[in-house]
């Protein structure tokens, strides 16, 4: 009885070992890969919490964090268009929700051809599509900000600004993949 | 004429975005301290901010200014052609940029692979165009060509390109 107990706790601990050997090389790849991004902290935070990222190679964490910022330009693009346009009176203020809303869903698109060009290895047209996502939120900023007395919510403004990191350290893993 | 638009025809900017043309206005362009000359190299890192330009022209015409790269997202494969990287309209001749309207913010040049020509095409307006012009709906297969037609802004009347390439890794952070 107590042969297997040892035993058990025996295999228990090499076992556990080996993860944590396994899991702490991977972590050298993801700290590698973030430290060629401008937010280090962020990647490593967003990476670290994804279960696939132990075993991904920097394609693969590249293609992590693209669906990272297709979740947020999704989320934003539902929030404009469900929540906030259609709880609004003014005409002029609800058509500037949903052409915002129509944005985002344009910067998810671009960022799911970006994965369609990771799997093919284009990373030149990978980088094109991250920045046309990171820059359709700036086309709604100016959409508010060309209508005189209409302020800027924070809320999306606090999306652009998320959506904008995730796009730069999208940007700067692929500075990675192409040198 | 066909001397002073020699380095366009050169450098292929007259056959792949523009046609031919006689400049007939000044445009000078500054990134920083750096002159602007066609063909020179620019760092992405020095081209951050929009340039400096200068126009020449007297104060009651109006000036378009649109920045373009055909060769994204690389110059062996331009599927992109062009991305549109600039567009300020209705700028009084002798000014500059800011005095106009900005119909697409700057977007600073991130080449990723290769080495990409950036133009700077100046157009002279026939009327202010301003409240007529929508922001593209995507900066990339953007036609400069079609643009100037579909507003009537003729042939340019000045046009000056820089290239630049990826910076290597040293230099970014």
């Amino acid at each position: 009885m107590a042969t297997s107990l040892v035993f058990l706790l025996l295999v228990t601990l090499t076992f556990s070992a080996s993860t944590l050997i396994s899991a702490k090389s991977n972590a050298t790849i993801i700290e590698s890969t973030c430290k060629t991004t401008n937010y280090y902290k962020f990647c490593v935070s967003a990476l670290k919490s994804d279960p696939r990222s132990p075993t991904a190679d920097t394609k693969g964490l590249a293609a992590i964090m693209v669906g990272v910022g297709m979740t947020n330009a999704t989320s934003t693009a539902t929030y404009l268009a469900g929540n906030l346009s259609a709880t609004v009176n003014d005409a002029v203020l609800k058509k500037v929700l949903q052409d915002c809303s129509e944005k985002y869903t344009l910067a998810a698109d671009s960022l799911r051809l970006t994965i369609q060009d990771l799997d093919n290895e284009a990373y030149d047209y990978a980088s094109m599509h991250v920045l046309a996502a990171q820059d359709y939120p700036n086309v709604c900023r100016n959409m508010f900000r060309r209508v005189k007395g209409l302020a800027y919510p924070v809320e999306i403004r606090r999306r652009e600004a998320s959506l904008r990191r995730i796009c730069g350290v999208v940007s700067g893993i692929l500075d990675r993949l192409v040198e | 004429m066909a001397a002073s638009v020699d380095p366009l025809v050169v450098g292929r900017v007259i056959g792949d975005v523009l046609d031919m043309f006689i400049p007939t206005a000044n445009m000078s362009v500054y990134f920083g301290p750096k002159h602007i000359t066609n063909g020179c190299e620019i760092k992405p890192s020095t081209a951050v901010n929009p340039p400096k330009v200068n126009i020449s022209g007297h104060s009651d015409e109006l000036y378009t200014l649109v920045m373009t790269d055909p060769d994204a997202p690389s110059p062996s494969e331009p599927n992109m052609r062009e991305w549109v990287h600039w567009i300020v309209v209705d700028i009084p001749g002798g000014t500059n940029p800011s005095r106009g309207k900005e119909i697409l913010p700057y977007m600073e040049p991130r080449p990723p692979v290769g080495i990409h020509r950036y133009i700077l095409v100046l157009f002279r307006q026939n009327s202010p165009v301003g409240l007529m012009v929508q922001q593209p709906p995507s900066r990339a297969n953007f036609s400069t060509r079609m643009f100037a037609g579909h507003f009537d802004l003729g042939l340019p009347v000045a046009t000056v390109y820089f290239n630049a390439q990826k910076e290597p890794a040293s230099r970014r952070r």
